[in-house]
């Protein structure tokens, strides 16, 4: 055996052709795999809501009312688009920065004392200064996206520089998140003209030159009828905004490209010369400026001021949201309106039938479960596909 | 102890006048997805020996070893044990025949003492399901006294020394009455004391009846402790010989002599001045040197052949030339700058290219796509990357470029990166490297794992690298490959060069002698 000295033949052009895209036959399929897992999940959630009812109410007619009333109430009444849209902002927020640690390879549990403090930080900015819209309104946003990310830096460090696990220091500043929360709202930061108990402690109102304008207006130029007070503000469309960064940045960005590299093999991530730890920084602190704004709606929007009872397990919802979504900007947008369409339906269950509403918490809880092992299903039965493939050609 | 030596080799089934064999593999093959890792092996091991088997990597050491203890079934051929033909389906029917395993890597709990670690899975009960702690460590001191050097069964196992570890695992197998005991690579890990505390043990188990099977690479060990020798090379026994009759010289041709296919490749640019230098460069982990001031100097159009056999430091000078860990003390300098502590990213942009040993773990991520991974490591530079974001065609242009060049068979550059066969995605990941432009290109193990003509192609590759002027530090425990190719050549002994030859100076027997540690790099080193 010697070495040729010959340069490769070229290539056949049907091989360049080929390799340069996907057929759009393939890329199909490649979606309505994506989209099989929460729809396998959706409907085992209704298959369990279903046998709920039944054992519940022993009647097929109430099966009946909750699907009308799901759906008339949940989609169709009045104010129900607006209070979809208003209940997913928050929820938006929420996935994606719990996305964005995933696609870092991390699991960042503490979304939930993030937002807390993010959105005691804007709500002091609120209150304590006083400038004209422009600069103030910018700076209390600002100061949200510090607070969670200033709460999300204390794990980042201490996984860095000391190997702890983020999921158990998350967790841990959770608690910590909490505690501060009840010391701050019943001490400094509470609201000197107000009685009554501990949970309803507040902060003092927010200048009307840190509040976000309400939507209705807006959806009501264009042909809606919404109530005055329905609950959607234009961080709805910050959190449009922020799904479209947030899938640009990890498809089209060096940096972005970084954290998938150190999320899906972490091994192959320091020989390219991906600095591991500071993608981890960088991935945590993003993370938690992102959870800083998930409460802000409810701070500068909706209301005028910190409340405690706006801490909402919103948090916990967005891992749910990200998992739901698969880590992407659209899933993620979809997800969030999905859960806050079961919100909205439950009240129109609560209303209009004689089943308890909380069967969408039971479907929900149900979507929870099986989305996991829905997804593991799929990402087998690709992979399979992928085998099979392979050998065909082989 | 060794009986008929030669005779054996042949592997005929045993007359009944001689007691059955502990061990006989009869024709017993091994396929994994089109390579053949194991070949008609036939294999008598004599009850109460002590029976190496030797060979390079990749010679089917491991996979004939697995065989036995269950962990894989071969394609071909039957195993006999003690005589009777047996399926050895799992470690648990492995266990049931008598037959134990010790592997390189300890499989013990840290944080659970001597006796518990060596009861696991067996341990003793008083009534109710309550565990017998108190008989556990009676029984295990009892075996511990039985085995010549002492062991605290109280002591956790996280703060007992590697040989003491080791002795554990041999315990275990004891505990469970193993007679056959398979040990992989025992020296591995061992100082040379320890080596010794081994050996006497080994010598110990045997006048106990008990048979021993061994996989070593150090010939000097082999010779001391075997009472025969089995070699393998590509998947095929060579022979069978008692270790009185032989020598490592003999030895050595076996396991890397079979005859020269390939003329070298001789460069056409002369080479040029030190683009690599490495000084006095020292590893340390767990007490032990594992880069032990070494000394290496790669030039300009040169092809560096680092042999030697595998644990002898070329991990640790690879990781510590990338990057990935920062020598204790020693320099590093590439083309005049010095990078000892330098980042992986910034020895990268100062013109390291690098092919990875585990291409898939380390040189590429599989879920991600065949283009993502076409610049996975130059990603961050233009043109694929401006003001950091990526430029999404430039990145498709030189997936493209590279199934061109390269000849990958890719469905699509859009394609993850796992729907490429193994093969592949090797020849992608080298691509990647050589696209880089670099000045110095480590290359690892490159053909491991490629088929000929693939292994021809990265060959030519390498060479045509060298004429523009690259400086290729090649490593591999392939000698064939590193005669071919390299203009010097090193080799690795102890995480020291222990001798230099110019590439049409040096001879595999030559080689394997220094690689073995059967000649010293004291003696005199060549160039």
């Amino acid at each position: 055996m010697k070495v040729e000295e010959k340069p490769p033949p070229p290539p056949e052009p049907e091989l360049e052709e080929a390799a340069a895209r996907i057929p759009w036959g393939q890329r199909l399929q490649g979606w309505a795999l994506q989209l099989l897992a929460p729809a396998i999940s959706l409907l085992i959630a209704a298959v369990v809501g279903v046998l709920v009812i039944l054992i519940v109410q022993q009647s097929w007619s109430d099966v009946a009312d909750v699907a009308g009333a799901m759906w008339s109430y949940g989609l169709f009444n009045r104010n129900s688009v607006a209070f979809i849209l208003g209940r997913a902002t928050p929820l938006i927020f929420a996935g994606l920065a719990v996305a964005i640690a995933f696609k870092a390879g991390l699991f960042n549990i503490g979304v939930e004392g993030q937002y807390a403090i993010g959105a005691l930080a804007a709500g002091y900015v609120g209150y304590q200064l006083s400038a004209p819209t422009v600069l103030h309104l910018p700076l209390t946003i600002l100061a949200g996206m510090a607070g969670g990310m200033a709460w999300a830096a204390i794990p980042a460090l201490l996984k860095v520089y000391r190997g702890a696990h983020e999921v158990i220091s998350t967790i841990m500043m959770n608690f910590v998140a909490n505690a501060l929360l009840l010391y701050l709202l019943s001490g400094v930061m509470k609201d000197p003209n107000q009685q009554g108990s501990i949970a309803q402690q507040q902060t003092p109102p927010i200048e009307p030159s840190a509040q976000v304008g309400s939507m209705v207006p807006f959806f009501n130029s264009i042909g809606f009828d919404f109530r005055g007070s329905a609950p959607v503000t234009w961080f709805f469309v910050l959190a449009i905004v922020a799904a479209v960064l947030y899938a640009l940045t990890v498809r089209r960005t060096r940096f972005g490209f970084e954290l998938r590299v150190l999320g899906t093999n972490p091994r192959a991530a320091e020989p390219s010369g991906i600095r591991s730890n500071a993608m981890v920084m960088k991935a945590m602190l993003l993370s938690g400026a992102i959870a800083g704004l998930v409460a802000l709606q409810d701070v500068i929007g909706i209301d005028d001021r910190m409340k405690l009872d706006y801490i909402r397990n919103y948090g916990f919802t967005g891992i749910v949201i990200a998992l739901l979504g698969r880590n992407s900007g659209l899933g993620i947008v979809a997800a969030a309106l999905l859960f806050s369409f079961l919100d909205r339906a439950s009240s129109g269950i609560g209303l209009n039938t004689e089943v308890p509403k909380e069967v969408t918490s039971i479907m929900s809880g149900v979507i929870i479960l099986t989305i996991v092992i829905a997804y593991q299903l799929v990402t087998r039965m690709n992979a399979r596909r992928q085998l099979r493939e392979q050998h065909d050609r082989a | 102890m060794a009986t008929e030596a030669t005779e054996v080799s042949g592997g005929g089934p045993s007359e009944a006048r001689r007691p059955a064999p502990a061990i006989e593999c009869r024709g017993v093959t091994r396929r994994y997805a089109g390579v053949v890792a194991n070949d008609q092996i036939d294999l008598q091991v004599a009850e109460g020996e002590i029976h190496a088997l030797v060979g390079e990597n990749g010679a089917g050491k491991s996979t004939l070893m697995k065989m036995l203890y269950g962990l894989e079934q071969p394609d071909e051929g039957e195993i006999l044990v003690r005589g009777e033909p047996q399926v050895i389906d799992s470690p648990r029917k492995a266990i049931e025949l008598r037959i134990g395993m010790v592997h390189q890597h300890f499989m013990l709990v840290d944080n659970f003492t001597v006796a518990e670690n060596i009861v696991l899975g067996a341990e003793p009960h008083k009534g109710g399901g309550r565990l017998d702690l108190g008989e556990a460590e009676r029984r295990v001191g009892e075996l511990a006294r039985g085995f010549g050097t002492p062991l605290d069964p109280h002591a956790r196992v996280e703060d007992i020394g590697v040989g003491q570890q080791q002795r554990v695992e041999i315990l275990k197998l004891l505990y469970r009455g193993a007679d056959i005991l398979i040990l992989d690579e025992p020296t591995a890990v061992l100082v040379p004391q320890e080596v010794e505390e081994l050996f006497a043990n080994m010598r110990q188990l045997k006048a106990d009846g008990k048979t021993i099977i061994f996989i070593a690479h150090s010939l000097d060990e082999v010779l001391q402790i075997a009472d025969r020798i089995t070699v393998l090379r590509d998947g095929e026994v060579i022979d069978t010989v008692a270790a009185a009759d032989t020598d490592t010289h003999q030895v050595a041709e076996m396991m890397v002599g079979r005859p020269v296919l390939l003329r070298r490749v001789e460069g056409k640019t002369a080479t040029g001045g030190p683009m690599l230098q490495v000084k006095d460069v020292r590893v340390v982990a767990g007490g032990k040197d594992l880069l032990a001031g070494l000394d290496l100097d790669v030039r300009r159009s040169e092809i560096y052949g680092l042999a030697g056999v595998e644990g002898n430091g070329q991990a640790e000078l690879v990781e510590a030339l990338v990057g990935l860990t920062i020598p204790d003390t020693g320099r590093i300098y590439l083309d005049d700058d010095e990078l000892t502590r330098a980042d992986v990213r910034t020895r990268r942009q100062a013109g390291l290219a690098y092919i990875p040993e585990d291409r898939h773990a380390r040189g590429m991520v599989l879920q991600m796509l065949v283009s993502e991974n076409s610049v996975l490591g130059q990603h961050e530079r233009p043109p694929f990357s401006n003001h950091g974001l990526l430029d999404l065609g430039a990145i498709r242009r030189r997936a493209l470029e590279l199934i061109r060049t390269f000849r990958v068979k890719a469905p699509s550059v859009a394609a993850p990166a796992y729907a490429l066969s193994g093969g592949n995605q090797q020849k992608l990941v080298l691509g990647r490297e050589f696209a880089s432009k670099p000045k110095l290109l480590i290359a690892a193990h490159p053909t491991r794992g490629l088929d000929i003509g693939a292994t021809q192609f990265v060959w030519q590759e390498l060479v045509e690298a060298r004429d523009e002027g690259v400086a290729v530090l090649l490593i591999s425990s392939n000698l064939e490959e590193i005669l071919a190719l390299a203009d010097r050549v090193g080799v690795i002994y102890d995480g020291r060069i222990v001798a230099q030859f110019r590439g049409a100076e040096a001879t595999m027997s030559e080689l394997g002698l220094y690689m073995t540690g059967a000649r010293s790099g004291d003696e005199e080193p060549a160039a």
